[in-house]
Protein backbone atom coordinates (compact mmCIF):
# COMPACT_ATOMS: atom_id res chain seq x y z
CA UNK A 1 0.00 0.00 0.00
CA UNK A 2 1.65 3.30 -0.64
CA UNK A 3 2.31 5.17 1.92
CA UNK A 4 1.36 9.11 1.70
CA UNK A 5 1.98 10.62 5.14
CA UNK A 6 5.72 11.53 6.40
CA UNK A 7 4.91 10.24 9.92
CA UNK A 8 7.73 8.41 11.36
CA UNK A 9 5.83 7.26 15.31
CA UNK A 10 3.00 6.08 16.48
CA UNK A 11 2.41 8.73 19.35
CA UNK A 12 -0.37 11.25 18.91
CA UNK A 13 -1.60 8.87 16.50
CA UNK A 14 -6.18 9.65 16.82
CA UNK A 15 -8.95 7.11 16.29
CA UNK A 16 -9.59 9.14 13.17
CA UNK A 17 -6.21 8.15 11.29
CA UNK A 18 -6.79 4.21 12.90
CA UNK A 19 -10.74 3.76 12.02
CA UNK A 20 -12.83 2.25 9.58
CA UNK A 21 -15.14 4.34 8.36
CA UNK A 22 -18.15 1.69 7.12
CA UNK A 23 -20.02 0.70 10.22
CA UNK A 24 -21.95 -2.47 9.47
CA UNK A 25 -25.52 -2.53 11.30
CA UNK A 26 -28.40 -3.75 11.44
CA UNK A 27 -31.88 -2.97 12.93
CA UNK A 28 -33.39 -4.43 16.09
CA UNK A 29 -35.98 -6.07 14.55
CA UNK A 30 -33.43 -8.11 12.08
CA UNK A 31 -32.80 -11.52 13.03
CA UNK A 32 -29.81 -13.28 14.14
CA UNK A 33 -30.19 -15.50 10.91
CA UNK A 34 -29.31 -12.11 8.98
CA UNK A 35 -26.88 -11.16 11.79
CA UNK A 36 -24.86 -14.48 10.66
CA UNK A 37 -25.65 -13.18 6.62
CA UNK A 38 -23.81 -10.14 7.50
CA UNK A 39 -20.86 -11.48 10.14
CA UNK A 40 -20.07 -13.72 6.75
CA UNK A 41 -20.40 -11.47 4.10
CA UNK A 42 -18.85 -8.61 5.43
CA UNK A 43 -16.00 -10.62 7.34
CA UNK A 44 -17.06 -8.72 10.31
CA UNK A 45 -16.58 -10.01 13.74
CA UNK A 46 -19.27 -7.98 15.44
CA UNK A 47 -22.91 -6.08 14.22
CA UNK A 48 -23.82 -2.63 15.88
CA UNK A 49 -27.59 -3.08 16.57
CA UNK A 50 -29.45 0.21 15.68
CA UNK A 51 -32.92 2.16 15.85
CA UNK A 52 -35.02 3.27 13.41
CA UNK A 53 -32.56 6.57 13.05
CA UNK A 54 -29.82 4.36 13.08
CA UNK A 55 -28.55 5.31 16.58
CA UNK A 56 -26.51 2.35 18.03
CA UNK A 57 -28.85 0.17 20.31
CA UNK A 58 -26.17 -2.90 21.20
CA UNK A 59 -23.54 -4.87 19.52
CA UNK A 60 -24.21 -8.56 18.49
CA UNK A 61 -21.16 -10.55 18.32
CA UNK A 62 -19.68 -13.71 16.88
CA UNK A 63 -19.48 -14.93 20.00
CA UNK A 64 -22.74 -13.93 21.28
CA UNK A 65 -24.45 -15.86 17.99
CA UNK A 66 -22.57 -18.79 19.24
CA UNK A 67 -23.75 -18.62 22.32
CA UNK A 68 -27.52 -18.18 20.68
CA UNK A 69 -26.76 -21.43 18.91
CA UNK A 70 -25.54 -22.98 21.75
CA UNK A 71 -28.97 -21.97 23.82
CA UNK A 72 -30.98 -23.45 20.71
CA UNK A 73 -32.36 -19.76 19.95
CA UNK A 74 -34.30 -20.62 16.69
CA UNK A 75 -33.03 -18.24 13.65
CA UNK A 76 -36.03 -16.20 13.93
CA UNK A 77 -34.79 -14.53 16.99
CA UNK A 78 -35.04 -10.60 16.46
CA UNK A 79 -31.04 -9.09 17.73
CA UNK A 80 -32.72 -6.73 20.51
CA UNK A 81 -33.30 -10.25 22.18
CA UNK A 82 -29.47 -10.56 22.61
CA UNK A 83 -27.90 -7.84 21.49
CA UNK A 84 -24.86 -6.59 24.11
CA UNK A 85 -24.59 -3.19 25.41
CA UNK A 86 -23.75 -0.83 27.01
CA UNK A 87 -21.50 -0.20 23.56
CA UNK A 88 -17.86 1.31 24.22
CA UNK A 89 -17.58 4.43 22.16
CA UNK A 90 -14.65 6.75 21.46
CA UNK A 91 -14.39 9.91 19.77
CA UNK A 92 -12.61 10.22 16.36
CA UNK A 93 -10.34 13.43 17.85
CA UNK A 94 -9.44 10.57 21.08
CA UNK A 95 -5.93 10.07 20.97
CA UNK A 96 -5.03 6.38 20.33
CA UNK A 97 -3.71 5.83 23.30
CA UNK A 98 -6.45 6.86 25.49
CA UNK A 99 -8.70 4.24 22.77
CA UNK A 100 -6.42 1.59 23.50
CA UNK A 101 -6.31 1.94 26.90
CA UNK A 102 -10.28 1.17 27.01
CA UNK A 103 -10.19 -1.25 24.82
CA UNK A 104 -7.34 -3.07 27.60
CA UNK A 105 -9.80 -1.95 30.83
CA UNK A 106 -12.89 -3.56 28.98
CA UNK A 107 -11.16 -6.53 27.39
CA UNK A 108 -12.60 -5.75 23.90
CA UNK A 109 -10.84 -5.73 20.39
CA UNK A 110 -12.96 -3.13 19.28
CA UNK A 111 -14.87 0.87 19.84
CA UNK A 112 -17.59 2.30 18.07
CA UNK A 113 -16.68 6.16 17.23
CA UNK A 114 -18.94 8.90 17.93
CA UNK A 115 -19.06 12.20 16.24
CA UNK A 116 -21.05 14.90 17.52
CA UNK A 117 -24.77 13.03 17.07
CA UNK A 118 -25.25 10.90 20.34
CA UNK A 119 -25.56 7.33 19.84
CA UNK A 120 -24.64 7.35 16.12
CA UNK A 121 -21.46 5.86 15.17
CA UNK A 122 -19.62 7.24 12.24
CA UNK A 123 -16.69 4.37 12.27
CA UNK A 124 -14.87 1.31 14.08
CA UNK A 125 -11.75 1.11 15.70
CA UNK A 126 -10.64 -2.41 15.76
CA UNK A 127 -7.37 -3.90 16.80
CA UNK A 128 -6.33 -5.39 13.69
CA UNK A 129 -6.35 -2.06 12.22
CA UNK A 130 -3.73 -0.81 14.60
CA UNK A 131 -1.89 -3.70 13.99
CA UNK A 132 -1.83 -2.22 10.71
CA UNK A 133 -0.84 1.12 11.46
CA UNK A 134 2.33 -0.03 13.27
CA UNK A 135 3.80 -2.19 10.86
CA UNK A 136 3.55 0.80 8.66
CA UNK A 137 5.26 3.15 11.12
CA UNK A 138 7.38 1.29 12.96
CA UNK A 139 9.03 -0.43 10.14
CA UNK A 140 10.18 3.15 9.03
CA UNK A 141 10.80 4.43 12.42
CA UNK A 142 14.66 5.23 13.10
CA UNK A 143 13.94 3.43 16.79
CA UNK A 144 13.04 0.27 15.02
CA UNK A 145 14.43 -2.76 16.77
CA UNK A 146 15.52 -4.04 13.12
CA UNK A 147 17.55 -0.92 12.47
CA UNK A 148 19.16 -1.04 16.16
CA UNK A 149 20.24 -4.46 15.86
CA UNK A 150 21.63 -4.78 12.50
CA UNK A 151 23.27 -1.35 12.06
CA UNK A 152 20.31 -0.53 9.25
CA UNK A 153 20.34 -3.50 7.38
CA UNK A 154 16.99 -4.03 8.47
CA UNK A 155 15.94 -6.69 5.55
CA UNK A 156 18.44 -9.04 6.14
CA UNK A 157 17.53 -9.54 9.61
CA UNK A 158 13.78 -9.62 9.42
CA UNK A 159 14.19 -12.32 6.80
CA UNK A 160 15.31 -14.87 9.34
CA UNK A 161 13.04 -14.94 11.65
CA UNK A 162 11.57 -18.09 12.43
CA UNK A 163 7.71 -18.80 13.06
CA UNK A 164 9.10 -20.34 16.97
CA UNK A 165 10.30 -16.54 17.53
CA UNK A 166 6.60 -15.58 17.50
CA UNK A 167 4.13 -18.27 18.32
CA UNK A 168 1.93 -18.71 20.84
CA UNK A 169 2.94 -22.48 22.88
CA UNK A 170 -0.43 -23.10 24.22
CA UNK A 171 -2.80 -25.17 21.70
CA UNK A 172 -6.25 -26.48 22.84
CA UNK A 173 -7.56 -29.41 20.85
CA UNK A 174 -11.17 -31.07 20.74
CA UNK A 175 -11.64 -34.74 19.73
CA UNK A 176 -13.23 -35.49 16.83
CA UNK A 177 -16.00 -36.84 18.37
CA UNK A 178 -16.57 -34.02 20.71
CA UNK A 179 -20.00 -32.50 19.96
CA UNK A 180 -20.46 -28.65 18.74
CA UNK A 181 -21.89 -27.44 21.93
CA UNK A 182 -18.19 -28.95 23.63
CA UNK A 183 -16.60 -27.46 21.23
CA UNK A 184 -18.61 -24.08 21.71
CA UNK A 185 -18.10 -24.20 25.56
CA UNK A 186 -14.44 -24.44 25.27
CA UNK A 187 -14.05 -21.74 22.53
CA UNK A 188 -16.22 -19.78 25.12
CA UNK A 189 -14.37 -21.03 28.25
CA UNK A 190 -10.61 -20.03 26.50
CA UNK A 191 -12.13 -17.15 24.47
CA UNK A 192 -10.39 -18.49 21.36
CA UNK A 193 -11.48 -17.83 18.02
CA UNK A 194 -11.07 -21.31 16.68
CA UNK A 195 -10.01 -25.01 18.27
CA UNK A 196 -8.28 -27.51 16.85
CA UNK A 197 -9.71 -30.84 15.99
CA UNK A 198 -8.01 -34.51 16.68
CA UNK A 199 -8.58 -37.78 15.29
CA UNK A 200 -8.28 -41.09 16.97
CA UNK A 201 -4.86 -41.58 16.73
CA UNK A 202 -4.21 -38.08 18.52
CA UNK A 203 -3.35 -36.38 15.20
CA UNK A 204 -4.63 -33.39 13.98
CA UNK A 205 -7.74 -33.55 11.69
CA UNK A 206 -9.28 -30.12 11.64
CA UNK A 207 -10.42 -26.26 12.64
CA UNK A 208 -13.51 -25.55 13.67
CA UNK A 209 -13.93 -21.90 13.78
CA UNK A 210 -16.62 -19.34 15.49
CA UNK A 211 -17.62 -18.86 12.03
CA UNK A 212 -17.97 -22.56 10.87
CA UNK A 213 -20.16 -23.04 13.96
CA UNK A 214 -22.63 -19.27 13.23
CA UNK A 215 -22.57 -21.05 9.57
CA UNK A 216 -23.69 -24.40 10.81
CA UNK A 217 -26.04 -22.72 12.87
CA UNK A 218 -27.64 -21.16 9.86
CA UNK A 219 -27.73 -24.26 7.62
CA UNK A 220 -29.44 -26.32 10.44
CA UNK A 221 -27.12 -28.40 12.03
CA UNK A 222 -28.08 -29.74 15.22
CA UNK A 223 -25.22 -28.44 18.25
CA UNK A 224 -25.09 -32.58 18.94
CA UNK A 225 -23.22 -33.42 15.78
CA UNK A 226 -19.43 -34.11 16.35
CA UNK A 227 -17.09 -31.36 15.32
CA UNK A 228 -15.37 -33.67 11.89
CA UNK A 229 -19.09 -32.80 10.30
CA UNK A 230 -17.96 -29.26 9.91
CA UNK A 231 -14.73 -29.15 10.89
CA UNK A 232 -11.87 -27.49 7.74
CA UNK A 233 -9.95 -30.02 6.81
CA UNK A 234 -7.02 -30.32 6.31
CA UNK A 235 -5.31 -27.97 9.34
CA UNK A 236 -3.41 -24.91 7.83
CA UNK A 237 -0.31 -25.15 9.75
CA UNK A 238 3.58 -24.61 9.08
CA UNK A 239 6.79 -25.68 10.70
CA UNK A 240 7.82 -23.77 13.75
CA UNK A 241 11.12 -23.48 11.54
CA UNK A 242 9.56 -21.94 8.62
CA UNK A 243 10.57 -18.32 8.03
CA UNK A 244 7.99 -15.99 9.41
CA UNK A 245 7.46 -14.29 5.82
CA UNK A 246 6.47 -17.42 4.42
CA UNK A 247 4.13 -18.30 7.39
CA UNK A 248 2.44 -14.80 7.03
CA UNK A 249 2.28 -15.49 3.09
CA UNK A 250 0.33 -18.40 3.99
CA UNK A 251 -2.34 -17.00 5.90
CA UNK A 252 -2.42 -14.00 3.59
CA UNK A 253 -3.17 -16.47 0.58
CA UNK A 254 -5.39 -18.74 2.59
CA UNK A 255 -7.43 -15.86 4.38
CA UNK A 256 -6.65 -16.83 7.66
CA UNK A 257 -5.53 -15.37 10.72
CA UNK A 258 -3.97 -18.14 12.41
CA UNK A 259 -1.55 -21.51 11.23
CA UNK A 260 -1.24 -24.26 13.72
CA UNK A 261 2.85 -24.82 14.02
CA UNK A 262 3.55 -28.26 13.63
CA UNK A 263 7.89 -29.84 14.56
CA UNK A 264 9.42 -31.45 11.97
CA UNK A 265 7.38 -33.80 10.20
CA UNK A 266 6.02 -35.83 13.68
CA UNK A 267 2.32 -33.66 12.91
CA UNK A 268 2.52 -32.69 16.50
CA UNK A 269 0.87 -29.35 17.08
CA UNK A 270 3.32 -27.36 19.57
CA UNK A 271 1.81 -24.12 18.67
CA UNK A 272 -0.60 -21.29 16.98
CA UNK A 273 0.88 -18.33 15.02
CA UNK A 274 -1.30 -15.39 15.13
CA UNK A 275 -1.50 -12.76 11.98
CA UNK A 276 -1.49 -9.81 14.38
CA UNK A 277 1.49 -11.11 16.06
CA UNK A 278 3.47 -12.16 13.35
CA UNK A 279 2.80 -8.52 11.58
CA UNK A 280 4.15 -6.71 15.02
CA UNK A 281 7.07 -8.86 15.89
CA UNK A 282 8.14 -8.07 11.80
CA UNK A 283 7.47 -4.25 12.53
CA UNK A 284 10.39 -4.18 14.43
CA UNK A 285 7.95 -2.06 17.24
CA UNK A 286 10.94 -0.79 19.85
CA UNK A 287 7.43 -0.78 22.31
CA UNK A 288 8.23 3.17 22.82
CA UNK A 289 5.23 4.39 21.65
CA UNK A 290 2.15 3.59 23.87
CA UNK A 291 0.08 2.38 20.81
CA UNK A 292 2.87 -0.30 20.15
CA UNK A 293 1.75 -2.14 23.20
CA UNK A 294 -0.98 -3.35 22.08
CA UNK A 295 -2.30 -6.40 24.42
CA UNK A 296 -6.19 -6.68 24.83
CA UNK B 1 -32.21 -12.75 -8.04
CA UNK B 2 -32.14 -15.50 -6.11
CA UNK B 3 -35.79 -17.84 -5.99
CA UNK B 4 -36.97 -21.04 -4.48
CA UNK B 5 -37.93 -24.11 -6.43
CA UNK B 6 -41.54 -22.36 -6.32
CA UNK B 7 -40.49 -19.24 -8.02
CA UNK B 8 -40.75 -17.14 -4.75
CA UNK B 9 -38.08 -14.72 -4.28
CA UNK B 10 -35.83 -14.95 -1.49
CA UNK B 11 -33.27 -12.43 -1.85
CA UNK B 12 -30.74 -10.88 -4.77
CA UNK B 13 -26.83 -11.16 -5.20
CA UNK B 14 -25.17 -8.35 -6.55
CA UNK B 15 -21.56 -7.32 -8.13
CA UNK B 16 -20.92 -6.05 -4.72
CA UNK B 17 -21.93 -8.57 -2.41
CA UNK B 18 -19.94 -11.33 -4.54
CA UNK B 19 -16.83 -8.62 -4.41
CA UNK B 20 -17.17 -7.90 -0.20
CA UNK B 21 -16.91 -11.42 -0.38
CA UNK B 22 -14.37 -11.89 -1.92
CA UNK B 23 -12.08 -9.11 -0.78
CA UNK B 24 -9.64 -10.93 2.40
CA UNK B 25 -10.78 -10.45 5.55
CA UNK B 26 -7.25 -9.10 6.89
CA UNK B 27 -6.21 -6.92 4.25
CA UNK B 28 -6.30 -4.28 6.74
CA UNK B 29 -2.97 -5.97 8.15
CA UNK B 30 -1.09 -7.63 4.97
CA UNK B 31 -2.50 -4.59 2.96
CA UNK B 32 0.49 -2.31 5.10
CA UNK B 33 3.07 -5.22 3.88
CA UNK B 34 4.28 -3.88 0.66
CA UNK B 35 7.48 -5.60 1.06
CA UNK B 36 6.03 -8.80 1.05
CA UNK B 37 6.08 -11.48 -2.46
CA UNK B 38 2.24 -11.64 -3.00
CA UNK B 39 2.00 -12.27 -6.40
CA UNK B 40 -1.12 -14.59 -7.51
CA UNK B 41 -3.47 -13.59 -4.42
CA UNK B 42 -6.23 -12.61 -6.73
CA UNK B 43 -6.77 -15.52 -8.09
CA UNK B 44 -6.71 -17.96 -4.75
CA UNK B 45 -8.85 -15.06 -3.12
CA UNK B 46 -11.29 -16.68 -6.75
CA UNK B 47 -10.74 -19.85 -5.79
CA UNK B 48 -11.22 -19.58 -2.10
CA UNK B 49 -15.20 -17.97 -3.25
CA UNK B 50 -15.79 -20.80 -5.49
CA UNK B 51 -17.44 -22.98 -2.59
CA UNK B 52 -19.55 -20.55 -0.98
CA UNK B 53 -23.36 -20.45 -1.35
CA UNK B 54 -25.73 -17.87 -2.81
CA UNK B 55 -27.74 -17.98 0.19
CA UNK B 56 -24.63 -17.41 2.90
CA UNK B 57 -24.36 -14.21 0.97
CA UNK B 58 -27.24 -12.52 -1.18
CA UNK B 59 -29.36 -9.49 0.08
CA UNK B 60 -32.78 -10.46 1.66
CA UNK B 61 -34.29 -6.78 2.74
CA UNK B 62 -35.57 -6.70 -0.64
CA UNK B 63 -37.51 -3.83 -2.15
CA UNK B 64 -39.94 -4.55 -4.85
CA UNK B 65 -42.39 -3.08 -6.91
CA UNK B 66 -45.26 -4.45 -8.65
CA UNK B 67 -46.06 -4.37 -12.51
CA UNK B 68 -48.23 -1.17 -11.59
CA UNK B 69 -45.81 1.10 -10.06
CA UNK B 70 -45.90 4.48 -11.09
CA UNK B 71 -42.65 4.99 -12.58
CA UNK B 72 -42.18 8.80 -10.88
CA UNK B 73 -42.54 6.04 -7.61
CA UNK B 74 -39.61 3.88 -8.68
CA UNK B 75 -37.26 6.74 -9.85
CA UNK B 76 -37.91 7.62 -6.27
CA UNK B 77 -37.68 3.97 -4.27
CA UNK B 78 -34.02 3.91 -6.17
CA UNK B 79 -33.24 7.36 -4.90
CA UNK B 80 -33.68 6.31 -1.36
CA UNK B 81 -32.57 3.55 -0.98
CA UNK B 82 -29.45 3.46 -3.47
CA UNK B 83 -30.75 0.23 -5.58
CA UNK B 84 -30.05 0.20 -9.51
CA UNK B 85 -32.28 -2.96 -9.61
CA UNK B 86 -36.39 -3.40 -8.51
CA UNK B 87 -37.57 -6.76 -8.73
CA UNK B 88 -41.50 -6.66 -9.98
CA UNK B 89 -43.41 -9.00 -7.81
CA UNK B 90 -47.17 -10.57 -9.00
CA UNK B 91 -48.69 -12.34 -6.30
CA UNK B 92 -45.46 -13.08 -4.81
CA UNK B 93 -44.06 -14.31 -8.04
CA UNK B 94 -40.84 -12.66 -10.57
CA UNK B 95 -42.48 -11.15 -13.26
CA UNK B 96 -39.80 -8.66 -14.28
CA UNK B 97 -36.98 -6.58 -13.62
CA UNK B 98 -37.01 -2.94 -13.74
CA UNK B 99 -33.12 -1.43 -13.95
CA UNK B 100 -31.93 2.22 -13.42
CA UNK B 101 -30.50 2.20 -16.85
CA UNK B 102 -34.01 0.94 -18.48
CA UNK B 103 -35.92 4.21 -16.77
CA UNK B 104 -32.73 6.77 -17.67
CA UNK B 105 -33.24 5.19 -21.59
CA UNK B 106 -37.27 5.90 -21.19
CA UNK B 107 -36.42 9.12 -19.67
CA UNK B 108 -34.24 9.80 -22.29
CA UNK B 109 -36.55 8.96 -25.16
CA UNK B 110 -39.56 11.20 -24.04
CA UNK B 111 -37.02 14.00 -23.22
CA UNK B 112 -35.87 13.56 -26.97
CA UNK B 113 -39.40 12.84 -28.31
CA UNK B 114 -38.40 9.15 -29.82
CA UNK B 115 -40.64 7.69 -27.25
Amino acid sequence: MPVIDQRHVLKGLTVQEAMRRQVIHLPQEANLEQAIRYAIKFKVNAILVTDSEQRALGVVSKTDLMGAYYAGLPLVTLLAEIMVGPILFCHRHDSLDDALDLMRQSGIHRLYVLEDVPDLAVGVLAYPDIVGLLYRYCRRCERSILRLKNGGRQVEQEEHFRVRDVMTSQVTSFPEGASLMEVMEGLATYRLAAGLIKGSAGLPSGVVSKTDLILAYKHGFHAGVPAKTIMNSPVQDCDQDEYLALAIQHMIFSDIHRLFVCKGDSQEIVGVLSLSDAARFRSGTCRACLVSRIAV
Amino acid sequence: MVTEANGRLVGMLSMYDILLFIRPKHINIWGEMSDLELSGLFAAACRRGKGTLVGDIMTTDLTTITPDTHLLLIIDIMIKKHVRRIPVLEDDRVVGIVYLSTVFDHLLDKLTGVG
